[in-house]
């Protein structure tokens, strides 16, 4: 346990108003002005503007308040509590994991803490194919500016660490220009733990910055609570039915009915769709969980002489979108190169193989070295995203084909980061995917990628980026929201989440839904009270 | 041979493995809740013996701990999760389900850690899904309750996290 001071838990000694779980039984029946569903990037920065705008704000969370005092740095501890399905997400063939955050603060409490404004490529798409005119570099610069001033965004001036320094050292022989990641720290200790939630609380997340805000205002929160429907008569919402669930998900005895003059929905980019399924929302273009992205992300390991220890340091300090610019938008994926942190989980479970021979790989733990690739989905015909469907007890599952446009990506994306791990140095470099094998040079591992036979499950990937599947459109007929956030037919109902995004981003999507959704609040601010606010 | 031919039907081998699950299932759960029955603990500790093989020490405490951090893993899994872990415990603690899937008759217990390997990797480069997915389901849940033990971390070299 921390020892440190825990801002949460003074917050909750304040006399903050929690309810759920060991904050006690949820009320039959609350009245609000707006609800806002799920607590992470989008759910904090609405929550914080619209308390300020003198609202009654309810943020409902599915998943567990935990803070620092509980942060252990322990993949055994941090799974099971602050990730959906315990980090275990799965797409319908069990082909992609998916890393998404499920806990007070969402994704933001255990994610890397990458911050990229949304790329202006990606932006003059939406302009160009969405409708959305204004959603330009220029028109999008301020509210980025108001979430970075908020959540301390800045450059990270520490030296990168081995695995980060390996992605710099063997671009710059290659001539591939490698920036540095900005981070939203404040204070930090660069242990590395960001991925199992802040233990210094030096990571500017939800659970940190505006959630607080919200609560000092005067919001209610409810965990481990979550909506199972909205009630609707097809223009809009009258209640939320919401049950109690336990760490694992499971619903409980003790329902509450919500009503609230305005929904927000920000559960993120399953769950979100998964609501308005689950609740027959309309949908008269059958958009709805449409075009669900996911940056498909694969890796390659590699061994070094020198010791790596991946698991220290800054997890994400260095990047290359040398791979997303030499090529045209909607042309072969292009992908975007980082690097993760390493932890005994994580490498054990992505690693090709078992018994002695893995048993043996990981003795070499301290000095392995591992690239990611993300593709940047959602922009080529063939690698249009998935789709959210509900299992039988209505919770979601995401059906996502990787498709063979995106299996070329993978090969490409595997031969520039075995180059590079070369070019630094490596001994040998291992993708991961099943039929391949240490190779120990990079003709060898040239020769031996080209040949490879790429198929989903052979080749392991994961995905921590999920966006989509409630796009914001220009007209009805292209998405499912207005440029404003609103819902096309439920007018009282809004989307701040990633599921707005039209395609996927090609960065590190936190930053993206802060700017979008200080933007998007500050208009529904405007509507429901004729008041400003700003975030920063 | 039984293996074989079973392969070869394709898709109809997932439906006659569905079909197996269930029947398995009706006859000796391998799981209960997040669970083990004892069969159930019986036909992973076979597995974990296999796949963590070089890893897991070999004495039957070490085991049996990794079988209740396994049944840990399994308490945090939603209900959807369960019930799939359900299907697929019946099947490798059942003798059709086993025979089906893995092409084994005796139970996985008494099957020497080799021939469990050698069914193991004939799962992994299936070009049938389904018998991919097993696989992965076997391997990865044994790794993740593994190697989140501190117990496993120095064989690795791993340290642990900084103390704060």
């Amino acid at each position: 346990m921390s020892a440190l001071p825990d801002p949460i838990q003074e917050g909750l000694a304040r006399g903050w108003q929690v309810r759920g779980a060991e904050h006690g039984a949820l009320p039959a029946e609350v009245t609000v002005d707006v609800a806002i569903i799920g607590s992470g990037a989008g759910g904090g920065i609405t929550a914080e503007m619209l308390s300020k705008a003198g609202l009654q704000v309810l943020v409902i969370e599915e998943g567990p308040l935990r803070s620092s005092r509980h942060f252990r740095q322990r993949e055994a501890d941090a799974y099971p509590q602050l990730y959906q399905e315990s980090a275990g997400r799965k797409t319908v063939d069990k082909a992609i994991t998916i890393l998404q955050g499920r806990c007070v603060g969402g994704s933001t409490t255990v994610n890397w803490t990458s911050s990229f404004r949304t790329p202006a490529a990606t932006l003059a798409y939406w302009q160009q194919h969405f409708g959305l005119t204004d959603f330009g570099v220029e028109h999008m610069a301020p509210w980025f500016a108001q979430a970075e001033a908020r959540l301390s965004v800045g450059d990270w001036l520490t030296a990168p660490n081995a695995n980060n320094s390996v992605l710099e050292r063997g671009a710059a022989k290659l001539g591939i220009a490698t920036p540095h990641i900005r981070r939203n720290v404040k204070g930090c200790w660069n242990l590395g733990s960001c991925g199992m939630g802040c233990p210094t609380n030096a990571k500017q997340s939800m659970l940190v910055t505006t959630l607080p805000a919200a609560l000092d205002a005067g919001a209610q929160l409810f965990v481990q609570t979550r909506v199972q429907r909205l009630q609707h008569d097809g223009q809009t919402i009258q209640a939320l039915h919401c049950v109690p669930v336990s760490l694992n998900s499971a619903a409980q005895a003790g329902a509450c009915v919500v009503k609230a003059r305005h929904v927000v929905l920000a559960g993120g980019a399953i769950n979100s769709p998964a609501l308005l399924l689950r609740s027959q929302a309309p949908d008269p273009h059958g958009l709805l969980g449409r075009r669900t992205f996911l940056h498909p992300t694969v890796g390659t390991t590699a061994l070094f002489d020198e010791r790596i220890e991946g698991w220290a340091g800054a997890p994400q300090s260095i990047y290359s979108d040398h791979y997303l610019e030499t090529q045209p938008l909607t042309g072969p994926v292009g992908f975007k190169l980082e690097a993760p942190p390493l932890y005994p989980v994580i490498m054990a479970t992505t690693m090709a193989g078992f018994g002695p021979a893995m048993a043996e790989r990981l003795k070499t733990f301290p000095h392995t070295q591992v690239l990611l690739a993300l593709l940047r989905d959602g922009f080529h015909p063939e690698a249009a995203g998935g789709q959210v469907q509900l299992r039988s007890d209505g919770s979601p599952v995401l059906d996502y084909p990787l498709s063979a446009v995106l299996m070329d990506g993978v090969r490409r994306a595997f031969l520039a980061m075995a180059e590079i791990q070369f070019a630094a140095g490596a001994r040998s470099v291992l993708p991961l995917h099943e039929r391949a094998a240490p190779y120990r040079s990079w003709a060898e591992a040239k020769a031996a990628i080209q040949a490879l036979d790429y198929r989903p499950l052979s080749t392991r990937v994961v995905s921590a980026h999920v966006m989509g599947g409630c796009a914001l459109a220009g007209s009805e007929a292209l998405g499912a929201c207005r440029p404003d956030g609103q819902h096309w037919q439920l007018a009282n109902l809004s989307v701040h989440d990633g599921s707005l995004f039209p395609t996927s981003i090609g960065a590190n999507p936190q930053l993206s839904i802060y700017g979008l959704v200080t933007r998007l609040t500050s208009g529904l601010a405007q509507r429901l009270t004729g008041r400003a606010v700003s975030l920063a | 041979m039984q293996r074989r031919s079973l392969l070869k039907l394709g898709l109809g081998g997932a439906v006659l493995l569905g079909l197996a699950g269930g029947i398995a299932a009706f006859w000796s759960p391998g799981l209960q809740g997040p669970k083990l029955t004892p069969a159930g603990r019986q036909a992973m500790g076979a597995v974990a013996r296999a796949v963590l093989e070089g890893a897991l020490p070999a004495d039957e405490a070490a085991l049996s701990r990794h079988l209740d951090e396994l049944e840990k893993l399994f308490a945090g899994l939603p209900p959807a999760v369960q019930a799939e872990l359900e299907q697929l415990m019946g099947l490798i603690a059942n003798g059709p389900g086993r025979l089906g899937l893995l092409g084994l008759a005796k139970p996985l217990h008494e099957q020497p850690v080799p021939e469990l390997a050698a069914a193991l990797q004939s799962l992994r480069h299936s070009r049938l899904g389904l018998r991919q997915q097993v696989y992965f389901a076997l391997r990865d849940l044994n790794c993740a309750a593994f190697y989140s033990q501190p117990s496993a971390w120095q064989a690795m070299g791993y340290p642990g996290p900084r103390e704060i």
